[in-house]
Order: C-alpha cells, then structure tokens, then sequence
C-alpha cells in the first residue's frame, strides 16, 4: 500500500512536505495511504464526512470537533493532503534540541494551540465560558445539570484568567497549562 | 554504638524492644529443649498451623517436642498432665499462649525500633529504614549467637516469608498501583522485567559457571551449570521489598519510579519460571534433560505469567462485583479486598503460579470498581490497614534479614561472593544500558542518562532471593552454604551500599523529582480533552498508539464493564474525573475559606448578591457568619460553587445541610455517592456518640429503676434531659414517679437496644432503613410512644445551620404540615415530631419517619436541630405554624419552664439532615445540586436574622 500510495504522489511534493512539516518520507507516504483510504471520493481531499465515517471517531466525544479542526486551514469543506498533513505536523515528537524552538510547526506553542483552537469555536482568541462549558459537555455528558457544568466552567475560566476579561486568551491558556507536558501528551510516534 | 552518646533517652524504646526481646529469647531457651527452636522459629512453625494456637497449643508444642514441663514457673502445662497437681489459684501458662506471644512480640520490637529509628532525624535521613531494620536484626541475632542461643535463631523460613509476609506488600502495592504510570509504560516495564530478568539470569550465572571452569571460585569450582543457572536466577531479580523501601524515600520522578517498581514486580514471573524450572532440571539430572523438558519450561512463562494475571484478573472482578452488593454491610468491605487479594496470591502460589503477578493484577484490576462500590470509610479503612500491614511486613522482613545472618550456616568463599557481586552489578548495568537503547527508539519520552544509572543502581537484591536460596535442598545444591553467603552479600550490598547512597545520587544528578503540585481545574479537563483529542488524531492518522488502546479500553470500561461491576452506575456521565476534581477543590476551598474569617463570608455575601455564584451553594456554610451583621468587603478570587450533578432540583435545604456537616467535618467525605447502612454492622463515629448516650441512658434507667418502682412521666423526661445533657447530674432526690407507665416498649420491635427507657424509645435507629453509613441514624418516633412533654430543645447539640433551621419552614415539609390540621398533625404519624404535643395523652405520638408520600429527601426535621434556646421551637411554630394550638405551646413551656427539655435525639444531630440529603443523590453521584434563587435566599436569610435577634 505504501509503495502504491508514493507512486501517486509525486516526489517533489514529498519533499516540500518534508520540508515544511518536518515528516520522513515513510512517514510521509504511510500517512498518505491513511489519507487516500479515507478519501473516499478519490477527488484528492478529504471532506468532513470522510474523516467522520471513521467508526472510532464516531464515539469519541470530542471526535467532531477534532475534524472540524483540520477544516480551520482550507477555505472550502475540504482539506487536501498538504493541509492534512500540515495538521498532523503539530503532532509530531518534539526533540529535545528543539525544546525552545517556538516557531517549529511542532513546538509546544504549536501543540498548545491546537488544544486551545478546541475551545475556541468562533476563533477570537479568546475562549468564553460558554465554550468551555460546551467542550464539557461533550466529555462529561448531557445527563448533568447545567449549574454544575456551568460552576466547572466558572472555575475554570477563573483560574486562567488573569486579566479579569472573563475569558481565556491563548497566553493565559499557555500559562495554565505551564505545568503540564504537553509535549509527550500531544504527540504521537507516527511510525516509519 | 555512637548513638549512645547522643541523647540517651531518644532510643530509650529501641533499647527497652532489645530487652524485650532478649527476655524473649531467654524465655524461649529455657522453656524449651532441644529441637524447639527459638523464637523465630517458632514463629514459621506455628504460623502454619494458623492463628489460633489457643486451641490446639498441646498438639502443636508436641509436635515440636516441647512436650517437657518447662522448669520454674511454666509448670501449668504440666499441671494438665500430672492429675494430681492441685488446682493453682496462678498459672503462668507460656506454652499456652508462646506463638502468638513471640510472633505479637517480635512485631512491637520491630515497630518500636521504627519509631526509634525516625526519633533521630540525622540517621534516618542518611540511612534508609530497611538498613536500620537489618542492623537492628543484626545485632539481635548477634546477642543471640554471642549467648549461645544460636538454636534460637532460625532463618527468614521460605514459607513464612512467602505465604505471611510477602502478600500484604504485593498487595499493598498492586492495589495503589497508579495505573495510569503503569500502563503508559508497561511495555518498558515487561521489557525490563522479562528480558532483563533472563539477561541477568544468563549472564550471571553463565559468568559464574566460566569462573568456576577457570578453578577461580575455590571450593565450589565444581558447581554444574544447571545449578549456576539456578542461582543465577534467585540472584538476578530484583526485589520489590527492598525497592519499595528505598524508593519510597527517594521521591524520584513517577516514570522513573514505575519503572524500577514494576520491573521489579513484574520480574517475579521469570524468577518463580526459572527458579522451578532449573529445580527441576537439577532432579532430573542434567544428562536427562531431553528436548521436552526445554520446550515444557519455556511454556511455562507464558503459563507462570499470564496464569497468575489470569489469576489475579479473576479474582479482582470477584472481588469488584463482591463490594457491588455490599451497601448494606459496609464494615466487611475492606475485608473482601484483602481476602480475594490474598486469595489470588495464594490460589496462584498453588498452581506454583507468580503469586506477585496475581496480587498485583489483582490490585489493579480491582480498585477502581471496587473504589465506586464502597464507601469512603471503608476507602480509608482500606488504605491505612494495607500500609500498615505492608508495612509491618517490611519491617519483620527486614529485621529478619538481619536476623538470619548471624548463624553459622555459612561458607565464605571470597571468589565466590566478589564475583557474584560483580557480575550482579555489571550485568544489570549493561541489561538497562542496553535495553534503555532498544526502549528509547520506541518511547517517546525517552529514558535520560540520569534515568538509566538510576534504574541500574536501583536494581536492589533482597528477601526474595534470601528466601529463595534457602530453599534449596542440599542434597542436591552441595553448595547451598556457599549460595547462602554470597546471597546475603549480594543483598547486603545493594541494600546498604546501594540505597544509602542513592539518595545523595540522586541529588547530586538532579534527578527529576515527582512533581507534586495542586490540580488545577484547567488542568484536569484539559488533560482529559487532550486525552480525547490524541485518540481522535490516532484514529485519524489509522495509527494505534497508546491513545487508541486506552481509548478503546475506557470505552469498554465505561460501557460494558462498569455497567456489571459497578453499582448504580450511570454510563450517561463520563469523565467523571473532571467532577472530581472539581469536588475536591470546592471542598478545599470551602475549607479554606472556613478557615479564614468572616469577611469572607461577606465577600461570598457579595458575590451572591452580585450573583456571580450560586449562592445556595456557599451561603450557608458559613452557617454563623452569614447572619453576622459585619459584613466586609473582601476580594476573592475563589469561585466556591458545591453544586454538583444530580437530577433532583428539590431537597436544597436539605442538601444544603448536608453540606455543611460534611464540609464541618473537614471535608472528610471526598467522595459521596448512595451509600447504605445497616444497623449494628456499623459503628461509625457518629453512632459512637449514640451508643455512649445509650449506655449511659440504659445505665440511668437502671439505677432509677431500681429506686423508683413508679415513675411519673414528668420526671421521667427529667431524667433523659439529665441523661443527655448531664450525665454526671445525680438522679432526682425525690421520688416523684419519672416514667409514664404507658412507655412500653413491647410494640416498639425495630429498636435495636429494647429497653423500657423512655428515652430509649424516642429515636431509635431505623435499621431497615436505606441509609448512608454517614449519615448515621434515621430517626423514627413511634406511634405508641408516649410523647414527652415538656421537651423543647435539647442540649448540647451543635449550632444549626442557617439552612436547618429554615428548613422545616421553607421546605416542602412544612407546606405538608400547614395543610394537616392540628389534631391530624398530632396523630398523623407522617408528621414531624417538632410539633411537640405537650399533653401527656398517648394518642398523640410525635413520629417523623419520612411518609410515603413524602418526596425521600423530605425528611421532616425535628425542630431541636435549629438553635437551642427553648423558646425557639414554640416561637417558630407561632411564626410558622398557626395551626399549633397555642395554648399547647404556652402549656408546653410553662409545665417545665425551667427544664431544658431533653430530645433524645440530640447526640445524632448532624445525622438526620445528612439522611435526608444523601437521599437526594442518585447513585455514584457525587455532588448534591442545590438549586436556588437569590430571592429565597434572601428570605432564609431574613428568617434567620429574625430569630438571632429573637435569641
């Protein structure tokens, strides 16, 4: 399958994949045959239904907005390999080299950010109350009741906030979350 | 000796265990002869033949040729065989009772040498406990041999160790696995444990076997392959006994420590394989060996190691539904984890199974069904009886190790010993060197330098391989003493050089530490998005990585396996964590603020006006303050809301109450969900206080009774008020009639004490009744009691909270009771019983059990629960209930104005509101919601405000 699927894409474009999200070439050719088993239709991108048919997905709680995460980067309901590509790169390992790194497409900024953009649906920079509460329920369930979702949420945004705008900029999320690895957390070994 | 020279005193208990056990030991030599061996082994024989040597001390002290009459003053156990010793007023009895006395003695010397240990804060910090533990048993043994009791002392036996000893550490250790750690590495762990534990064992003993080709080992030059394999597989584990003592107190980072800790767990498979396997091969015969016996020994890992998490699987989901059902007899819940743990232990052990590898399976598989099933006592219970039984182990383990040294069962052979030494530390150096390469191009946190020599020099030896050694038989290990020797070296040297040293180490290499910080809200759920997201991205990418499995565990989990092992489980909430977490930082937060003062009280005031809170939530835990008129501005930055799932949106009051007894008893209750209670199986503290009252009524009664064939019914409520208040308060000097006659208890069945007191009668436990373990007592007033009159408010009994005292008022109780008219509200035994009748006529008996009818948080509440003042009751019942003839009030306060009427009930205040609220919560839930507005509770406020002034 692999080799099928490097056939298809042409190896200029594996390279500039390369450069831009740092992914080796196996890697770069097993995640494309992910991509073209996905990709139904054949046209070359994927859509929103093509990732969600994927069954695990369906029972992942934030499954759905995970997806439309990797819509954030097209214009269209599409997303071509480039940009799926582009999406995963912020999952890659960090290296130890690269620890202070913040401008690589894999540094925790880049990692962080995407937690963030997980909240943050209207995309102001800045995540509300009601999206925290939102993204809480979507873990927790539907059978709880909203003042207790709601004081959560409350609690939340309080601690992070620190300028008193009763809302969390991605600087006050970084800061939140300066304790936790997010770097282990949010990375996945692609395999060669 | 240089401790002498410090302050004396300090180790006057470590000196005092050492006499103790010097008596012991003398004891032992001179009651008994010969072949009875001293206290240690006394303490392997007897414990095989169970813990109650009461009962067949005789035949046991024969079997053990102990049958002589011990001279002296030991002579009453020849007093049973001399019939016609006469009968002895005084018998010291030794035999009788010598087992368990040595084994219960052996054990205090040890714990006192602890406590000695930890007085003197510079050794204990340099010197872990373990090599204490050793030096001391050390010592002892030498004061032994040097006495010429050298029969006295008797190794670790293999059996003791393995069957007593052993489990509660594995236990221990399976059971507060943090799972989590765990199977994130498990593949690192297993790596270690199997691959390592072979290398180890191989190189090792194929080292040693090239060593004694070379003639360089001296006297056991001679040594044959399978037993060189043999030792080299009892030397090559690493101990988990030694490694839990000394990791405990290096507080390394938890990766690091999960590793070392599993692997040494984990090991025990490929140890208990190879150890029984190159037993067997050595009686077969090393030329009989034929191709079978290879193939037969490497199936048994997969056998040895997944029979015993088969094993321990097995017995965790037992054990798991087990507490399913335990809601009506809490007090046998932490039995069940330990006897179905020790049960896999053993059941594994006798299919010659890893018995670790089932305890900890065991553990693991186990603690979280079993953590939702009971309740938080028995959580607790749990915890502090499996440390200190694993604890105590170590502790004899350890001292025993010492112990076992001094004899003269040993062979020194220096070639020996040093290169055993030798290759122990370089094999495990190079296995972790080199499997730490294999591991880290697969690992994405990746095992540092640090971490390597860490893990390397962690590799204790210990009891294990002690035990194990002195197992073999000599008939077929002629150089059993020699193994002996060099095992305690091994052991000796890593457990001192090794884990002394360690700590400076790890100092020294800045090794990162566990990082211990408070969860932060963002933190949890963002942990658990996270979670969620990377299982999203696996699934996207068709990668299946760490994310995907736990992901598609949890799923299983939450939806097939909880839903059968779990009580009330709801499977419509998940990430239950998250509520969790938010709980326990509500409670702490509230405790907090409990703390400070009652300007923070006015700052919630604020925010509640303000309504940036859920007032009903705060308010009223701060049951004084918030009717404190000096309210302050204060700024906070907490966000206190108790507020938690539960589809009820009624029973606030109720709740609320509830809440704050919780939160007063310094948020005890973490955890909370339906929890039931079942009469005299429980003695929880706040039944403690009932039984004390009790006692101390029935003690009352009786002296009473006794002068006063008659009583009265008026000074019979004297003397329950004295009884309650005051016990000390001498019983009425005349001799007025103090009971009502008509206070007969033959109806009166479900009280658990039958007895004729009045008071008795009253409140009784309602031991049928559905109820938390916390909560105590619901009280039922029974219709053919007599009601007592002249009672208004009890005494001694903790403030009210705002919310109690509002309660019957505001809540849906109340209304009940206005829409009964007055002679149905004094026989209608749906009511409240704060409708206290004061006429002495049996047909009106105040009786409270909660009406069918009645919403089940609706417990009526007495009214002795609000302030104690006795005009309060009556004063409410004007205010709030009109339809209470007042003239039965004003009688009611006039008959015994100076009496502070006595509610029997007072000592289980805090109990019925509890009842009531824990009734609310739906299963597994853990939070009470507690829905209000702002203008009801400015009313309760106001209500309140209104009786402070009127108190």
């Amino acid at each position: 399958m692999g080799s099928r699927a490097s056939l298809l894409l042409r190896q200029e474009e594996i390279e500039e994949i390369q450069r831009e999200t740092g992914f080796s070439h196996n890697q770069i050719t097993r995640l494309y045959s992910r991509f073209t088993s996905l990709d139904k239709s054949q046209n070359g991108a994927l859509s929103r239904e093509d990732l969600l048919r994927i069954p695990e997905l369906a029972i992942n709680p934030l499954g759905e907005r995970v997806v439309q995460l990797f819509f954030l980067e097209g214009e269209d309901e599409q997303v071509n390999f480039r940009q799926y590509m582009r999406t995963l790169a912020r999952f890659r390992p960090l290296d130890p080299s690269q620890k202070n790194d913040k401008e690589g497409v894999n540094s925790r900024e880049k990692k962080l950010e995407f937690a963030f953009r997980m909240y943050d649906l209207d995309q102001d920079n800045r995540i509300s109350r009601d999206e925290v509460l939102q993204v809480l329920r979507m873990m927790v369930g539907v059978n709880i009741s909203e003042e207790q979702l709601g004081s959560i949420a409350d609690r939340t945004i309080l601690e992070a906030d620190t300028d008193g705008d009763q809302r969390i900029s991605f600087e006050e999320f970084c800061k939140a979350m300066e304790r936790s690895e997010v770097e282990q957390k949010m990375s996945v070994r692609f395999l060669d | 000796m240089e401790w002498r020279t410090a302050k004396i005193y300090k180790y006057l208990p470590l000196v005092l265990g050492l006499l103790l056990l010097i008596a012991v030991g003398t004891q032992c030599q001179t009651t008994q002869q010969g072949s009875m061996a001293g206290a240690t082994t006394i303490l392997t024989a007897h414990t095989t033949h169970g813990p109650h040597p009461t009962s067949e001390s005789h035949a046991t002290s024969s079997e053990h040729g102990c049958t002589q009459p011990g001279e002296g003053e030991t002579d009453g156990h020849s007093a049973h065989e001399e019939t016609l010793t006469r009968y002895q007023v005084a018998v010291l009895d030794f035999h009788h009772v010598m087992s368990p006395y040595t084994i219960a003695l052996w054990i205090v010397l040890a714990s006192i040498a602890k406590i000695g240990f930890h007085l003197s804060h510079k050794v204990s910090k340099i010197v872990p406990e373990s090599c204490l533990l050793v030096v001391l048993g050390l010592i002892v043994g030498a004061i032994l041999f040097l006495t010429k009791q050298e029969e006295n002392i008797h190794t670790l036996s293999a059996d003791t160790f393995f069957l007593y000893l052993l489990p509660p550490i594995v236990v221990d250790a399976g059971y507060f696995m943090p799972n989590r750690a765990f199977f994130d590495n498990i593949g690192s762990i297993l790596t270690y444990a199997v691959i390592g534990t072979l290398w180890n064992t191989l190189g090792i003993s194929m080292s040693l076997y090239g060593c004694a080709q070379l003639g360089w080992l001296g006297s056991v030059s001679d040594i044959s392959l399978l037993r060189c394999l043999l030792f080299g597989s009892l030397i090559s584990a690493v101990d988990p006994v030694a490694v839990l003592a000394v990791f405990e107190e290096v507080h390394v980072n938890e990766l690091l420590h999960i590793t070392v800790f599993g692997e040494s767990l984990l090991n025990d498979a490929v140890t208990v394989v190879l150890y029984h396997m190159f037993d067997a091969y050595n009686e077969i015969g090393e030329d009989n060996i034929i191709a079978i016996d290879v193939v037969a020994g490497c199936a048994s890992f997969f056998i040895v190691g997944l029979g015993g998490v088969l094993f321990g699987v097995i017995f965790g989901v037992i054990t798991s539904f087990t507490t399913r059902f335990t809601d009506h007899v809490r007090v046998i819940e932490p039995l069940f984890v330990f006897v179905f743990s020790y049960l896999a232990y053993l059941t594994a052990e006798m299919f010659h199974l890893s018995g670790i590898m089932a305890a900890v399976f065991c553990g693991i598989s186990m603690k979280n069904y079993v953590e939702a099933n009971i309740s938080q006592k028995s959580h607790t219970t749990i915890k502090y009886s499996m440390k200190m039984l694993s604890n105590m182990s170590e502790t004899v383990i350890f001292m025993f190790l010492g112990l076992s040294t001094v004899n003269s069962y040993h062979d020194w052979n220096t070639g020996f010993v040093l290169f055993t030494l030798l290759f122990c530390l370089v094999y495990r150096g190079i296995g972790i060197l080199v499997l730490t390469w294999a591991l880290n191009r697969y690992r994405m946190v990746k095992y540092t330098k640090v971490d390597q020599f860490v893990m390397a020099y962690g590799g204790l030896r210990g009891a294990v391989a002690f035990s194990l050694v002195f197992l073999l038989d000599e008939r077929h290990f002629p150089e059993k003493k020699a193994m002996i020797t060099a095992t305690i070296c091994v052991i000796y040297f890593t457990v001192f050089l090794q884990g002394i040293t360690i700590k400076p180490l790890v100092n020294l290499l800045h090794v990162k530490r566990s990082a211990k910080h408070k969860p932060s809200m963002t933190e949890q759920i963002n942990e658990r998005l996270i979670d969620h997201m990377m299982a999203a991205i696996e699934d996207i990418t068709g990668h299946h990585g760490h994310h995907y499995w736990r992901d598609r565990f949890e799923y299983l989990d939450n939806h097939y396996v909880k839903k059968v092992l779990v009580r009330n489980y709801r499977e419509d909430i998940q990430d239950k964590e998250i509520l969790d977490v938010h709980r326990k930082l509500n409670e702490k937060d509230a405790q907090d603020m409990l703390k400070r003062n009652v300007s923070f009280a006015a700052s919630l005031h604020e925010m509640v006006l303000s309504g940036q809170m859920h007032i009903d939530s705060v308010g009223r835990l701060l049951r004084n303050e918030t009717s404190s008129s000096n309210f302050q501005q204060s700024q906070s930055d907490t966000c206190l809301d108790m507020q938690a799932i539960t589809a009820e949106y009624s029973g606030k009051d109720v709740d609320d109450a509830e809440l704050h007894h919780l939160l007063q008893e310094n948020m005890y209750h973490t955890r909370k969900r339906h929890k039931t209670f079942t009469g005299k199986h429980m003695l929880p503290e706040d039944k403690q206080n009932e039984e004390i009252f009790r006692r101390n009524i029935r003690h009352r009664r009786h002296r009473h009774h006794r002068h006063h064939k008659r009583n009265g019914l008026r000074n019979g409520c004297r003397m329950k008020k004295s009884s309650s208040g005051d016990h000390l308060m001498p019983p009425e000097p005349h001799g007025r009639p103090r009971r009502n006659v008509s206070w007969s208890d033959e109806k009166n069945k479900s009280l658990v004490q039958t007895t004729q007191a009045p008071v008795d009668l009253v409140v009784t436990a309602e031991d049928n009744e559905e109820d938390d373990d916390d909560l105590g007592i619901t009280f039922t007033a029974k219709k053919e009691l007599k009601p007592y009159d002249n009672m208004d408010a009890p005494r001694a009994i903790p403030k009210p909270t705002v919310a109690e005292e509002a309660l019957p008022w505001k809540s849906g109780v109340a209304e009940a009771a206005r829409a009964i008219p007055d002679q149905d509200l004094l026989n209608d035994s749906s009511q409240p019983s704060w409708t206290l009748p004061s006429s002495p006529t049996p047909a009106a008996p105040p009786s409270f059990p909660p009406s069918p009818d009645q919403a089940p948080w609706m417990v009526p509440e007495p009214p002795w629960f609000s302030k104690q003042d006795s005009t309060h009751p009556s004063d409410r019942r004007e205010e709030e209930e009109p339809m209470l003839p007042r003239s039965q009030q004003q009688k009611s306060n006039k008959s015994n104005p100076e009496e502070v009427p006595l509610l029997p009930s007072g000592k289980k205040t805090p109990s019925p509101p509890k009842g009531g609220a824990k009734r609310t919560l739906l299963p597994n839930q853990v939070e009470i919601e507690i829905p209000d507005s702002p203008s009801l509770r400015m009313d309760r406020d106001d209500d309140v405000a209104e009786r402070e002034s009127c108190v």
